[in-house]
């Protein structure tokens, strides 16, 4: 059985939280947005990025660890206005060697009871690449559903990739079971 | 009186965008997810700022839509900064209240649609649209886009959540 850690970033996680998000963007065939082209964040942007998750009353960022190394993280951010401030994106990585072993479901599952408590978000969102089938049958496990499927919504290696678009709505009573209009 | 023309925005038109959006927030039941306070809260400065982003970028567009020197409409096109949504442009438009029905909002569309076309770079538009705004709704396909999906509770105001549609077109 895996010894695993979650808990909140902190500002002094920039430099292995970077090391980490390296290891992933430089993954074959990788299933996240950001590619080994784009800028990496610098230490210091990432330690602002934490600050800025650590203030707001409608952002969260964990991290997962083993042996005192990140292997994995999940950032939920909402929106900045009025209208959109109950809703959260969501974006969560786990390392190659370490996945298949709960710790997607775990920090989903810690995410989604933290948006409950907030009292703040309704709706939590992401975005999720249609071949990526492990992260979807996770999603769907926990209550996402589809809402639509964007065409052409990312381009790697000359190839267009579509994504599912899928959403988590929240009871403002903060029970489990979610509403469908 | 129905004579208009577009270009891209320069600095110089701040003032008047900036004026255009807080009327545009003050209306009952507006079409945009930002309030009346937040357009309060907005500078010319941020607004120049904004127009300049425009400029420096190959992959963003503002365009204006003028008439007797007035602003009466607007659209933004904001191309992704990552490199596997560089070729994804995210419109935004907002037409005077006088100016509906006038063709302004498709003239617009029309030339965002010609200018991403020109770009060589993007190869998708996107936006999205209040789920009840039917005569947006209608503009956006009568130009070619469609629907691709509803966010349900995707915003909310006054209480009320409000969903939205994500609509599409795609360039080759």
């Amino acid at each position: 059985m895996l010894d695993f850690t979650i808990r909140e970033a902190v500002p002094e996680d920039a430099e292995s939280f970077l090391e980490h998000r390296r290891r992933i963007v430089n993954e074959p065939n990788s299933m996240i947005v950001t590619s080994a082209q784009d800028r990496p964040r610098t230490v210091e942007e990432q330690r602002k990025l934490i600050t800025d998750y650590l203030e707001a009353d409608n952002a969260l960022m964990l991290v997962v660890e083993t042996e005192g190394e990140i292997i994995g993280e999940i950032s939920v951010r909402g929106g900045q206005r009025a209208a959109n401030r109950h809703v959260v994106g969501l974006g969560i990585d786990v390392r190659k060697e370490w996945r298949d072993q709960g710790l997607g479901t775990a920090l989903m599952r810690r995410a989604m009871e933290w948006a409950r408590a907030t009292g703040i978000v309704r709706r939590i969102e992401l975005e999720v690449f249609v071949h990526n089938t492990r992260a979807l049958h996770v999603y769907e496990k926990l209550g996402f559903k589809v809402e639509g499927r964007k065409e052409q919504a990312y381009y790697r290696d000359g190839q267009y990739i579509d994504a599912f678009m899928m959403a988590l709505l929240l009871n403002p009573g903060g029970d489990r079971s979610t509403e469908q209009r | 009186m129905t004579d208009y023309s577009i270009r891209q925005a320069v600095p110089a038109d701040a003032r008047q965008l900036l004026a255009h959006l807080k009327r545009i927030t003050a209306e009952p039941d507006s079409n945009i997810a930002l309030t009346a306070d937040e357009a309060a809260r907005m500078s010319v400065e941020d607004e120049i700022h904004w127009i300049r982003n425009f400029q420096k970028t190959d992959n963003s567009v503002l365009l204006v839509a003028e008439a007797d020197g007035q602003i009466v409409g607007v659209l933004d096109c904001n191309g992704g900064q990552r490199q596997l949504l560089r070729h994804v442009g995210v419109i935004g438009i907002v037409v005077h209240p006088d100016w509906r029905d006038k063709g302004v909002g498709t003239a617009l569309m029309q030339q965002a649609i010609q200018w991403a076309k020109d770009s060589g770079i993007i190869a998708r538009l996107e936006l999205d649209v209040f789920a009840q705004n039917a005569r947006a709704i209608h503009v956006y396909e009568k130009v070619g886009f469609a629907a691709e999906g509803r966010k349900a509770h995707a915003y909310r105001r006054d209480g009320q959540y409000i969903d939205s549609l994500i609509m599409s077109l795609l360039l080759d």
